[in-house]
């Protein structure tokens, strides 16, 4: 019963709601008519005036992607003269540069770091000492020294056999094999190198000897499989299981990264000292080196170099003084002279947010621009370094020892960054900076006590607007 | 490892660093430059290094001209 009568009431008030919503749909219809008829007599008294007006209620998808200039405000553009149309176009419509131009000061800074880290290539890099296996001959004529800091630390060797080479003892570390070796490789059968490896470049052909992320990975899976992974002398990839006592598995698991990293630490001071890193990638490249001699290939001519002396200690000495001068001394010009106008409000407001955005896009460009061309200086001066030698020489591994690779491999690195400043979106900070430009012409209009100034007036003609300076 | 097998073993190391044409027949009389350029000559000998124990440098092995003279030189350290 209570239930009918509920449902009964329920019945009544939706009755009751649906009049109400018929009552204001009838209003509505009404103030419609009303402001048709408005609208109307607005558009009747605008063509009697010669007013021009934009019809109004623009669908969104029909929205110009543009703003529409007013007629009137058009018309006031128009009036201005030629030269001030074209100073307006050039102060608010030129694209902001996506890299801030280097200054006088800059050029002097550049200039003078890249000379800097020019000479110390040439006088502290210089080449790598000589080795038994470097061809007297090949430095004859050569007028590019043995570098004094490479001389210097390559006079501090150790035994191969040193306290941590044997508490750090890796598979890989093996030249003489049980196995008989075999020199023709049969099909489904690994290539493994007759006689062994030669003892004095085992670790150029040795994988796990590789101090980068892949000498890693295969020297973990090498120690974990107590297997040696590398190269013959010609690059063939070799694998081979090493026999006989090794710690268990779990021992194994456990300080791989620790015997890893152990044994490289104790081989770099020894007389053949370890190969670059990445030596491993290049010594299964065995693709032709343009004007090697003899169709040496990538793989030889790295094995060839490290023979001749250009180790992991050459390849630091390099870095550090020549690329560590670029980045050192330029990071630290760029810190002392723009770190005061690079602070910018910090406080995560919204309004703010583009500022900060836009400031480090700014600065981080700026300063990639400065080191890009200050490498490009240091790495012309290696190239021509190499052309010397290879010119007085004419002897091709002699040029090549010249080649200071972690400068390039830093200089390709900021040439990528620099070409990804030079390709950003600038929108946003021509934006900005037209924002600040509007912001000073309101305070210098506001300037007089708050008496207003404009800074276009009409000609006494009437026929055009002109600029007043405040 | 007699004088025989040391000789046979340095001509398989000479015709597989020194890239000497199939079929060819080694004589004492060839210059070994005529078959590679230097590093593959320096190569050989890290391989003789390697194989036969003995000391070798670059210097070295560039003044062994002929295979004349890097047969004299295995067939004097070999034990036969």
């Amino acid at each position: 019963m209570n239930n009918d009568k509920d449902i009964g009431e329920e019945a009544r008030r939706i009755h009751e709601l649906s009049d109400e919503v018929g009552e204001l749909y009838e209003k509505q219809k009404e103030r419609l008519d009303r402001l048709d008829a408005a609208q109307e007599e607005i558009e009747k008294l605008a063509a009697e005036l010669g007013v021009d007006i934009d019809a109004p209620g623009i669908a969104l998808e029909e929205k110009p992607s543009r703003i529409v200039i007013p007629h009137d405000l058009a018309a006031a553009i128009g009036s201005l003269d030629e030269e001030t149309r074209s100073e307006l176009d050039r102060e608010f419509l030129s694209s902001a540069p996506a890299v801030p131009p280097l200054d006088d000061l800059d050029r002097f800074v550049v200039i003078s770091v890249g000379c800097l880290a020019a000479l110390s290539d040439f006088v502290l890099v210089g080449l790598p000492p000589p080795t038994k296996w470097t061809p007297s001959k090949s430095e004859e004529g050569g007028v590019v020294p043995v570098g004094l800091i490479s001389k210097l630390i390559k006079k501090w060797t150790v035994d191969s056999d040193n306290w941590l080479a044997r508490l750090c003892k890796v598979p890989y570390d093996r030249t003489v094999f049980d196995r008989p070796m075999v020199h023709d490789y049969p099909v489904g059968i690994p290539p493994q190198p007759a006689g062994g490896l030669p003892p004095h470049i085992h670790r150029v052909l040795t994988f796990g000897h590789d101090p980068s992320v892949f000498g890693f990975l295969v020297g973990m899976i090498d120690i974990i499989t107590w297997s040696l992974t590398g190269t013959d002398i010609d690059g063939h990839l070799i694998h081979i299981p090493i026999p006989g006592p090794k710690p268990d598995l779990r021992t194994r698991i456990c300080l791989a990264p620790l015997l890893w990293l152990g044994h490289l630490v104790s081989d770099v001071a020894t007389k053949q000292g370890i190969p670059i890193p990445g030596s491993s990638i290049f010594r299964l490249c065995r693709i032709p080196v343009p004007g090697a001699p003899d169709d040496a290939t990538l793989s030889d001519v790295t094995r060839k170099l490290y023979e001749q002396g250009y180790d992991f200690r050459q390849y630091v000495v390099g870095g550090v003084m020549v690329s560590g001068i670029v980045e050192g001394f330029i990071r630290l010009y760029d810190w002392m002279r723009f770190s005061d106008s690079d602070e910018v409000k910090r406080d995560g407001m919204r309004a703010q947010l583009a500022e900060n955005y836009v400031a480090d896009a700014r600065k981080n460009s700026r300063l990639a621009s400065r080191l890009f061309w200050t490498h490009a200086i240091a790495s012309g001066a290696n190239a021509g370094r190499i052309s010397i030698q290879a010119a007085t020489t004419e002897d091709f591994f002699s040029a090549a020892r010249n080649v200071n690779l972690a400068e390039w491999k830093i200089f390709g690195k900021r040439t990528v960054e620099y070409v990804g400043a030079l390709a950003r979106e600038t929108d946003l900070d021509q934006a900005l900076a037209n924002r600040q430009k509007l912001e000073e012409r309101w305070n210098a209009l506001l300037f007089d006590g708050g008496s207003a100034q404009v800074l276009y007036l009409e000609s006494p003609s009437g026929s055009h607007f002109e600029k007043v300076n405040l | 490892m007699n004088e025989q097998e040391a000789l046979g073993r340095l001509d398989r190391l000479i015709v597989e660093r020194l890239r000497v044409p199939k079929g060819h027949l080694l004589q004492d009389g060839d210059e070994v430059a005529s078959f590679a350029a230097d590093w593959r000559i320096v190569d050989l000998g890290i391989m003789v290094e390697a194989e036969f124990g003995i000391p070798m440098s670059a210097d070295k092995a560039l003044s062994l001209k002929t295979i004349g003279d890097w047969r004299s030189l295995v067939r004097a350290n070999s034990n036969g």
